[in-house]
């Protein structure tokens, strides 16, 4: 039982091959390996699980569970709640519009991102950029003055600067890519940095 | 530029993933799911999902910095030779990750719910104790011990692979490492 994740396990004692019997696919149905998003509550047995008994790996198919050994179910049990795990829900995040950074070469590149927080929980935010690029396939790998990070209560907002040091032979133009956040769901957001040389 | 104009990055699963009852309940679940599976079993699946990370954190462009200068180190030879003498590169492959960055912010989104206490005595948490044998005698911890004890491990991580790879911040101008690229590389 997996306490108010939504999921219900229903596990039938026996020798694995005899039970259960073969069911419909419902419909919302999750099959383990699909991106772990939302899950519907209280919707029954909805989880197929592929697992090799002596490994715990997630190996094969949905027959080669029911088809599979006789191996004890103790042991087959552990592996599936190993391999399944609990559900651990993630941060959905996007961005309706690019962050924009300015700067100049040899200086700092840096502007205010906002992080509104519209979960119902608190959120902890580390954005990090990744490889920018120009319109000429130059592409700069920026180095940060310190972590873009910030830790939003439910229902706030913070502001968080994102600061980067400007190499100071980079050209002057507008570099793009993406401010990353790891091991959230969302969209990339988008980022982009116009370097002045007034020089 | 108006308020809502102004660059910013939204959060928001619709009110349904991260709630403070879900993220108990995930809490609540991992604490019981240890008493059902090995220690190599957990061991296995949080390296694992330390290596899942380290991996998406190169495609950063930080954590590309990271890798490649310690790539040049000893620290890549050794551990290369470590991982297969001991035989974890083909151990630690087949557990499966553990997403121990969300189980570090969803915990940490509980010690900062302000509806912790009504949810928790909403709750029916069936003896979410972790059983253990008499190991030894009981040393008191408390959760503050924990965080701090976090806190100074990554913090020392940090200090050494940032003294490690410092000169990886020097400029320079060289081959492209990521595809797509037409021109060379400044750092």
């Amino acid at each position: 039982v997996w306490y108010n994740t939504g999921v219900v396990i229903r596990l039938v004692e026996g020798p694995i091959g005899d039970e259960p019997p073969r069911r419909a696919r419902p419909a919302g149905h999750r099959a383990f390996g699909d991106e772990p998003t939302t899950v519907e509550p209280n919707a029954g047995p909805d989880i197929d699980v592929n697992i090799d008994a002596n490994t715990g790996s997630c190996i094969g198919t949905e027959d080669d569970l029911w088809d599979g050994t006789d191996d004890d179910l103790g042991e087959w049990l552990r592996a599936l709640v190993w391999t399944l795990g609990p559900v651990a829900p993630a941060i959905c995040i996007g961005s309706p519009r690019q962050v924009h950074l300015t700067g100049e070469p040899g200086g700092i590149a840096d502007g205010p991102c906002r992080v509104v927080n519209r979960e119902r929980a608190a959120a902890a935010v580390v954005l990090r950029p990744s490889p920018l690029r120009n319109d000429e396939g130059l592409v700069w790998v920026p180095v940060t003055t310190g972590p873009a990070a910030a830790v939003v209560p439910a229902g706030e907002e913070r502001t968080v600067t994102v600061s980067l040091f400007v190499p100071a032979d980079l050209p002057a133009g507008r570099y793009a890519g993406t401010l990353d956040t790891l091991a959230t769901l969302g969209a990339e957001i988008p980022l982009e940095v116009d370097i002045r040389d007034d020089r | 530029v108006t308020t809502a104009e102004q660059p910013h990055v939204e959060l928001d699963d619709g009110g349904e993933g991260r709630t403070t009852g879900a993220l108990l309940g995930s809490l609540v679940a991992r604490l019981q799911t240890l008493q059902l599976v090995s220690g190599a079993q957990t061991i296995g699946s949080l390296v694992a999902g330390l290596a899942r990370l380290g991996q998406d954190a190169a495609r950063t462009a930080e954590g590309a910095r990271v890798r490649e200068a310690l790539e040049s180190t000893r620290i890549a030879a050794n551990g290369a030779t470590l991982w297969s003498t001991l035989g974890m590169d083909a151990a630690w492959s087949r557990f499966p990750p553990s997403p121990v960055l969300e189980d570090m912010r969803n915990d940490l989104a509980l010690l900062l719910a302000v509806d912790l206490e009504p949810v928790i005595a909403e709750v029916d948490v069936i003896d979410p104790a972790i059983h253990v044998g008499p190991l030894r005698e009981a040393a008191p911890i408390e959760c503050l011990d924990l965080i701090v004890g976090m806190w100074a491990y990554s913090s020392e991580i940090v200090a050494v692979v940032e003294t490690l790879t410092a000169t990886a911040t020097v400029q320079e101008v060289r081959a492209p490492p990521f595809g797509g690229s037409d021109g060379p590389v400044l750092r």
